[in-house]
């Protein structure tokens, strides 16, 4: 009886460790310690389609710069995250702004994607504990829920990973009814460098009254393996780099 | 013969008669002024609260109020502005375009509403232009011109003439940014509203957010407000089915249920009044009538029947209550018209009150020939029914027992 | 010789049953009337103060100068322990709470608002002002390692919260600098104070210490002194030890309380005044009429030799014991309504929005004090006493004989 207990003891943690493995090789995989890209998003609404044109550049989970190409209206905006807080630089006006609180969930020039999830890409990691539900040759699904203190709004997150890439395939987001709220879905997974990564991403809302809406992502340009520029990372940068 | 035997009595008992023509007199003009500025209090609480900004009625597509957002705005703005001009219910209206982005005076930035209005027409609609305290109001021709709340300029560190920049989202959800210099600073006193909002004139602010021949909602002032449920469902008949038309009573109806628990409380203390008038008068009827106990007594012996007694004294008190509702009917109205031209100023109400939206210290009367008609109809009443008591009783002693009386 | 005075005034009124009754009936309902009415704002205007008192200012409030104007953190009260070792000192103080608050954004993974974040101590704020009582759902506790936090019942119904439910707060703290918190519900508040209801989340004032990036700091510190007359001496003696704070009494942080007490006490004093003048009345018509009606009865027993004094008794007995049967069946009548509305209390709920914008609560309780009665035995009283004058001045000027002889109108 002991032994059976210690036995299913083992392979429950052994599941949990392997499932943080999973994770960890996640993201270590589509983050890097540099990246570099330059990326289309198509975003889906009521009032249309719209395309916008960004480049990006980030350090590890923490630091990263973006800009815009595209629409000419929105060219040379810039966007500066470091930990939580967020900077934005509109050379319109030559003007740079802190985002306060009261925005951080609004949407991310109009996607389906908020300010807070631009700060708080990639901490799946640090921010949830993961399990495997299943596992099969070549895939498997773990379940993601937050740790008690991981400031982060979903109930749970289901991942559909593929494990010879180290890809996710589909993420699926639940609010803390356990309800689902959104669904990410991830395709074409190419080689860069030591890495691979799916080039397409797909957001689409699950509520009954943004049915039409979605965001998708397209990476033109991928990146790991150039060290970036640290200046990137600093306020001066958002105007500097804007034109 | 009962009639002037009835007019004999009043003018020979010149006391009683002049006391009761007071008591009522006074109770008349008294209910009447108490109505009346009941009835202006609430109206003047409304009509703050309504013309601050809200308006008295709106029209905006259906969804709007429970989403908000850019996906239920109304996208022909120009056909629904047809449709308002060509109708003669309406005095004036005006389009607005809500939205809400990001004011900064430096680098700190503040969630601000930011409205695009007609600033003409917005004069004869709200209180914006008035509560102006520093600088200037919009004109229809202003571009980056920005009329501010004075909390918001306070939190954003800004004051006439400086600049602050606008980054929001614009229709398709590009970003709009601009700047803006500060024009004019408004309190209304509501600290809600002057630390959040700030107006631009429409017609430049749809240059940034493409809004142009779009509108959040158009807001409406109607020639009889009065009767505003009549007149919005009038309206929605004639507008397009996907737009509705609500007034202030749906978009303010935490203050419909303030107003009711008022409007309670009035009654339940005009009612207790009404209690001791009807006592006092019945009272004082009784002493009136028992009092002549003998003199009744009298005139039953000289062959008058009880039916004829009642009948001299119901006339009686119906010759003295007319002439004191009609006495006080008039000072009761002419206070009340009076009133209501010139208001009464209790200073210091809108400073205590402000947080629920009282603004001025003026509260008229509310006069209303209606109203003042059925308060005096019920004066006049009470007064017959007081008389009741006493008349019945004094009937049912026999002749000779009444002219005991001393 | 009062016995025989007593007697008759007795039997008069029994003679006349249904005019006594109506007296009676006048002054009681009238006066049962007016006691609800009085108990009833009475109780609303006290629950109203008294929730204040209990959930936010206390009967004096410590804020940094500005704080009032401008919500930063700059403007905070530091270290706690110069203004604790003070309050140890001063006897009259019976409580006090010390409170960290931030204004921020709450946020759930569908919706998101503004609201403000308050640290506190459970344990002080039981014993200052019984906030574990506001609970309705959950326990007055922040669970395990004090993670969890209580919410305003309001601002709980608008994100759908129930207890264990999760929720992020965004604010910036001490620096600038954003940041993220998460909790979840352990308990859900309704104090009746809005500004608490729609938009306060409580944790414990570590957590919050440390989330802000503070130490040893407050935004209120508030008192509760007890008795009244201490009140101002201890604001006095604070604004002394303390120059470069605001010390502040609830009364002047919200003024809108006392006024709406003193149109209360108008009301009052008007409502007595209407007590008195229908008693009066009342009584003073009965009286004379029935004086007047028993002219001859009363020049008879003259005329045999009955002291005046008796007769005069008699009537001023016959007043008395129509405004004491009033006063009591009044009182009784009004007795049993504000004991039902001050247990029962009055059910206004279908008006709730309205009333809560207010700061009414949707269920009214009544007041009931000793002196309500008081106040209203003293004003039948000297209506009563009134009345009789101008009966008995009728009664002086008798000329028995004439009367008898039935010549004198």
């Amino acid at each position: 009886m002991k032994w059976l207990l210690s036995l299913l003891i083992i392979t429950l943690s052994l599941q949990a460790n392997e499932a943080q493995a999973i994770i960890k090789k996640l993201e270590k995989n589509l983050r890097g310690d540099y990246m570099y890209s330059t990326m289309s998003m198509i975003v889906t609404s009521k009032r249309g389609k719209r395309t916008v044109k960004i480049e990006s550049w980030s350090e590890g989970n923490d630091k990263s710069f973006i800009k815009i190409l595209y629409p000419k209206k929105d060219k040379g905006i810039t966007f500066l995250k470091i930990d939580n807080q967020m900077w934005q630089y509109i050379p319109k006006i030559e003007r740079t702004i802190k985002i306060p609180p009261s925005m951080m969930l609004q949407s991310w020039m109009g996607s389906d994607f908020t300010n807070d999830d631009m700060v708080k890409e990639s901490s799946l990691e640090e921010d949830y504990n993961a399990k495997l539900l299943s596992k099969k040759a070549n895939s498997a699904t773990l379940e993601l829920i937050p740790k008690e203190d991981a400031a982060v709004v979903w109930g749970k997150i289901i991942i559909d990973v593929d494990l010879k890439n180290a890809v996710p395939v589909k993420e699926t987001f639940y609010d803390d009814m356990m309800k689902k709220v959104r669904v990410m879905t991830f395709s074409k997974i190419e080689q860069h460098g030591s890495h691979r990564v799916p080039m397409v991403m797909e957001l689409k809302p699950l509520d009954a009254n943004k049915k039409k809406n979605s965001t998708k992502v397209i990476f033109e340009k991928v990146n790991f393996d150039a060290k970036i520029d640290p200046s990137y990372f600093t306020k001066q940068a958002l105007k500097r780099y804007s034109r | 013969m009962l009639f002037s035997l009835a007019f004999r009595n009043i003018v020979k008992s010149k006391g009683r008669s002049i006391i009761t023509l007071l008591l009522s007199t006074f109770t008349t003009i008294f209910f009447i002024i108490y109505v009346a500025f009941t009835d202006g209090s609430h109206h003047q609480f409304i009509k703050s609260s309504v013309e601050i900004y809200t308006g008295y009625a709106h029209v905006n597509l259906n969804g709007y109020r429970d989403e908000g957002g850019y996906d239920n705005l109304i996208e022909d703005a120009g056909s629904i502005d047809q449709i308002l001009k060509n109708d003669s219910s309406i005095k004036t209206y005006s389009p607005r375009f809500e939205t809400y982005s990001l004011l900064s005076g430096d680098e700190k930035a503040v969630g601000s509403m930011i409205v695009g209005i007609i600033p003409s027409s917005e004069a004869s609609l709200s209180k914006l232009p008035s509560s102006l305290i520093k600088g200037e109001y919009l004109t229809d021709n202003d571009t980056n011109a920005i009329y501010i709340g004075s909390a918001l300029a306070k939190r954003l560190n800004v004051d006439i003439g400086s600049q602050v920049a606008m980054v929001g989202s614009s229709i398709d959800y590009s970003i709009a940014a601009d700047l803006f210099t500060i024009k004019g600073i408004f309190k209304t006193g509501l600290f809600e509203f002057d630390s959040q909002a700030a107006f631009v004139n429409k017609s430049y602010l749809d240059t940034i957010m493409l809004s142009d021949n779009i509108a959040s909602y158009f807001t409406l002032y109607f020639h009889d407000n009065e009767h505003i449920d009549d007149v919005t469902t009038a309206l929605q008949a004639s507008l397009p089915s996907e737009v509705e038309a609500v007034n202030w009573k749906i978009l303010l109806s935490a203050l419909v249920q303030a107003m009711l628990v008022d409007s309670i409380f009035n009654y339940i203390s005009i009612s207790i009044f009404f209690l001791v008038i009807f006592f006092v008068i019945m009272i004082f009827s009784y002493v009136n009538i028992y009092t002549r106990a003998r003199e009744i007594g009298l005139l039953r012996a000289l062959g008058l029947t009880s039916k004829d007694i009642f009948g001299m004294l119901f006339v009686e008190i119906l010759l003295l209550a007319t002439v004191s509702i009609v006495v006080g009917t008039i000072i009761g109205a002419s206070i009340a018209y009076y009133y209501e031209l010139h208001p009464i100023v209790i200073s210091g109400i809108a400073e205590t009150y402000k947080e629920y939206g009282v603004v001025s210290d003026e509260i008229p009367m509310n006069f209303d020939l209606f109203t003042i008609a059925w308060n005096a109809l019920t004066i006049f009443i009470l007064n017959l029914a007081a008389i009741i008591y006493p008349v019945t009783k004094i009937n049912k002693l026999t002749a000779m027992e009444a002219m005991r009386y001393v | 010789m009062y016995k025989i005075s007593q007697h008759l005034a007795w039997l008069s009124l029994w003679r006349r049953k249904t005019r006594s009754a109506m007296v009676v009936m006048m002054i009681a309902l009238c006066l049962s009337g007016l006691l609800g009415l009085q108990g009833l704002y009475d109780g609303m205007i006290s629950h109203m103060i008294n929730t204040t008192i209990r959930s936010d200012s206390g009967e004096i409030s410590l804020y940094a100068k500005e704080y009032r104007l401008n919500k930063s953190l700059d403007y905070r009260l530091s270290p706690l322990s110069k203004f604790e070792n003070a309050f140890s000192q001063i006897e009259a103080i019976d409580a006090y709470t010390v409170r960290l608050e931030q204004e921020g954004l709450i946020a759930t993974a569908h919706k998101s608002r503004g609201a403000t974040l308050k640290g506190i101590s459970l344990e002080k704020e039981q014993n200052f002002g019984q906030l574990d009582a506001f609970i309705t759902k959950g326990n007055y506790s922040f669970g395990k390692g004090n993670k969890n936090a209580l919410i305003g019942s309001a601002l709980a119904k608008k994100f759908n919260l129930s207890i264990g439910s999760r929720v992020i707060f965004t604010a910036q703290d001490v620096t600038g600098e954003i940041n993220s918190i998460s909790f979840r519900i352990s308990g859900i508040l309704k104090t009746g104070n809005p500004a608490l209801d729609e938009n306060s989340v409580f944790i414990s004032m570590e957590k919050i210490s440390k989330f802000l990036n503070l130490q040893q700091s407050a935004t209120q510190i508030a008192l509760r002194v007890k008795e009244t007359e201490n009140i101002k001496k201890v604001q006095d003696q604070l604004q002394i030890l303390f120059p470069d704070t605001d010390v502040l009494r609830w009364d002047e942080l919200y003024p809108l309380l006392i006024q709406m007490q003193e149109i209360m006490n108008i009301f009052n004093l008007a409502s007595y005044a209407i007590v008195f003048i229908v008693a009066a009345l009342g009584i003073f018509g009965v009286m004379l009429v029935s004086v007047l009606e028993r002219m001859r009865e009363f020049s008879i027993m003259l005329a045999i030799g009955t002291p005046y004094r008796i007769v005069r008794n008699q009537i001023i007995m016959e007043a008395s014991f129509l405004g004491i049967i009033g006063f009591l069946a009044g009182a009784l009548l009004g007795g049993v309504l504000l004991f039902y509305m001050s247990t029962a209390g009055i059910d206004m709920r279908s008006f709730e929005a309205g009333l809560e914008l207010y700061g009414y609560s949707a269920v009214m309780y009544a007041n009931m004090h000793l002196y309500y009665f008081f106040q209203a035995f003293f004003a039948v009283f000297f209506a009563t006493l009134l009345s009789v004058i101008w009966p008995l001045r009728k009664l002086k000027k008798i000329k028995p004989i004439q009367v008898i002889q039935g010549k004198m109108l």
